[in-house]
């Protein structure tokens, strides 16, 4: 059992050598900013990523008619546009 | 600084060639067969000692074997001059005069080359070709040492996360889509990058092309919400049933997203994926399990048995009849936690003499018993708790807690352990099992929750990322959360993932 162990470490010492001859090692660093830029936030009042709540109003493009659209509002303009739901279908039909 | 050994490797190669090393490797290190490790385990010793230690080496120049720590090879190499050795564990090269080990591109092509064959040999069945870990090429290296800034992630990064803009009462596909991209074992399948696209040229009108799209932008680190706009028109084009702006079922949508995947899976070729149980996309290989149905028939005992296939398993809720093994008292039951749901959905029923069935071998129309099992279990496990009531003009939605574990166990619940059992009657399931076996363990990665009445509500969901974090998911906002907080969720859309993959 030990053997296994002691056997699998000197694989372990064996990599870390070969990356330090070679001249890789360094790969496996991390700069601290941009570790601290992806850390998890956890405080009342704020998302995971340290933001207060979206106010800003975002926008996209409907696929089927190109508009630019508020985001929010995309379903609903879809959902006519794509001539589903009661009463769009007349109306997408004549486009 | 690079793969060159040194000169005194060198100048052994231009004398001698690559030969030595290769009969030393072929024979000691990369044995191919059992007959070449049963030869290597018996002559691997140390010629002066004769022990056998852990890092034992061969000398280069001559047929000698000696041990590192008692410094034999090290004596070996004074006295006879020969100053380059093996390490017989890995196979890495020691020069005496350097004093260190050295590393040799060539040497160590020939390596990999001998390596392949014994591993092949021993799990070929089930991998074409064995994992080699990336290695940059100079110009890389020279790039990434210009470049410091790296991005790792680790259990405390936000890299998988990220917030999803409701489109208008579209909190029902954000969760499902929040849930999906924190499949593991999808998540694996999408960053491997192992979706080839059935429409040539139409990528963008590929669902699962743009689940890859989807992976991409969850693990980039980007930390402004997604507008999934894309992916509600692809779902909306290719499940016309589901479209419109009214709030919708998450698990209607689970059901149409996995379907419309599946075809897009195996493209147009409708056969071949028409029939689910020849079916080997990716969404069939995580999601499909086998649910059975075995009917007795009360007359003969004749049991007649089918296997459908499911991507999920839906559980009543509510007042019903109770199980033989409830401890509670008779009459209406209603189940409180997932096991309950679960041994109320594998219980005999037996089916009323306004529902018999033509038995195939007695020939006759007799009363009979139905029961259900898995026959299969999916890797990814999904419980519907039907809390939406429908029935005709009637509308309610079952608020009742019902409980549900971390782990669970879904032993009890399969096929084996009903033909083991003669049907369950004699049976007692307990409520922690304590099965032995590893197969049927599921840990729970993904709840979603609906908040509200069935005619005004919120779908929220809670995921697990890094092992053991659970984080609130409420469209844009993502939050940190207790998995205190998950297990006392009211729970509707219950996802668990099997612990341990085996190989078909």
């Amino acid at each position: 059992m030990y053997e296994l162990i002691d056997e699998v470490s000197l694989g372990l010492c064996f990599e870390i050598h070969r990356a330090s001859k070679i001249g890789t090692l360094f790969l496996a660093d991390t700069d601290p900013k941009s570790s601290k830029e992806l850390e998890i936030v956890d405080k009342p009042g704020y998302d995971v990523f340290g933001q207060p709540p979206q106010k800003k109003q975002l926008e996209c493009i409907c696929p089927n008619c190109q508009r630019n659209l508020a985001a929010a509002r995309f379903a609903p303009h879809l959902e006519k546009c794509m001539g589903m739901g009661r009463n769009s279908s007349r109306i997408a039909s004549r486009r | 600084m690079s793969v060159h050994g040194c000169q005194h490797l060198s100048a052994f190669k231009a004398a001698k060639g690559t030969d030595p090393f290769r009969i030393i490797y072929s024979y000691f290190i990369a044995c191919p067969s059992a007959d070449a490790r049963r030869i290597k385990a018996k002559s691997c010793v140390c010629h002066t000692c004769r022990q056998t230690t852990l890092r034992l080496h061969a000398c280069m120049s001559c047929i000698y074997f000696g041990c590192y720590g008692a410094k034999h090879i090290h004596d070996h190499a004074k006295s006879k001059k020969h100053n380059l050795a093996i390490d017989l564990t890995y196979g890495t090269v020691i020069c005496f005069v350097c004093e260190d080990y050295v590393y040799d591109k060539d040497l160590e092509d020939i390596a990999r080359s001998f390596s392949q064959k014994p591993t092949l040999n021993l799990v070929g069945a089930y991998i074409k070709e064995p994992f080699s870990t990336w290695e940059p090429s100079e110009d890389e290296i020279q790039l990434l040492k210009k470049n410091p800034k790296r991005r790792k992630v680790n259990s405390n990064s936000t890299v998988g996360l990220r917030g999803l803009i409701n489109l208008g009462n579209t909190c029902f596909m954000n969760c499902i889509v929040q849930a999906l991209t924190h499949t593991p074992i999808l998540r694996d399948f999408f960053l491997a990058d192992r979706h080839t696209c059935q429409m040539p040229g139409e990528s963008k009108q590929c669902l699962v092309c743009e689940m890859a799209r989807l992976f991409q932008e969850f693990y980039s680190g980007a930390c402004t919400p997604h507008i999934p706009y894309r992916l509600l028109h692809l779902v909306w084009t290719n499940a016309r049933h589901l479209a419109g702006y009214e709030q919708q079922d998450a698990h209607e949508f689970l059901i149409a997203a996995l379907d419309v995947l599946h075809r897009h899976c195996k493209g147009t070729n409708g056969m071949s994926c028409s029939n689910p149980h020849l079916c080997n996309c990716i969404i069939d290989q995580i999601f499909t399990g086998g649910l059975q149905s075995d009917v007795t028939c009360k007359q003969c005992n004749n049991v007649s048995t089918t296997i459908d296939p499911i991507w999920d398993i839906s559980l009543d809720l509510g007042p019903g009849p109770p199980a033989f093994r409830f401890t509670n008292s008779p009459g209406n039951y209603e189940p409180t936690s997932l096991l309950e749901c679960l041994k109320r959905f594998t219980r005999p029923e037996h089916l009323g003499s306004s529902a018999k069935i033509k038995c195939g071998k007695c020939h006759s129309y007799q009363e009979s018993t139905k029961q259900l099992t898995m026959k299969k279990l999916p890797v990814v496990a999904c419980f519907h708790l039907k809390r939406f009531e429908h029935s005709t003009g009637y509308h309610k939605k079952i608020s009742t807690y019902v409980s549900f574990p971390e782990e669970l166990d879904m032993t009890p619940f399969m096929s084996s352990s009903r033909n083991d059992n003669n049907g369950f009657s004699n049976q007692i399931i307990l409520d922690i099992p304590t099965s032995l076996s590893c197969d049927n363990k599921y840990s729970l990665f993904a709840v979603v929750n609906h908040i509200g009445t069935i005619e005004v509500g919120h779908y929220t969901c809670y995921i697990r990322l890094h092992k053991d974090q659970w984080f609130k998911c409420d469209d844009h906002l993502i939050t940190k959360a207790t998995v205190t907080d998950v297990l006392n969720s009211e729970g509707y859309l219950l996802f668990y993932h099997k612990q341990i993959l085996e190989y078909e």
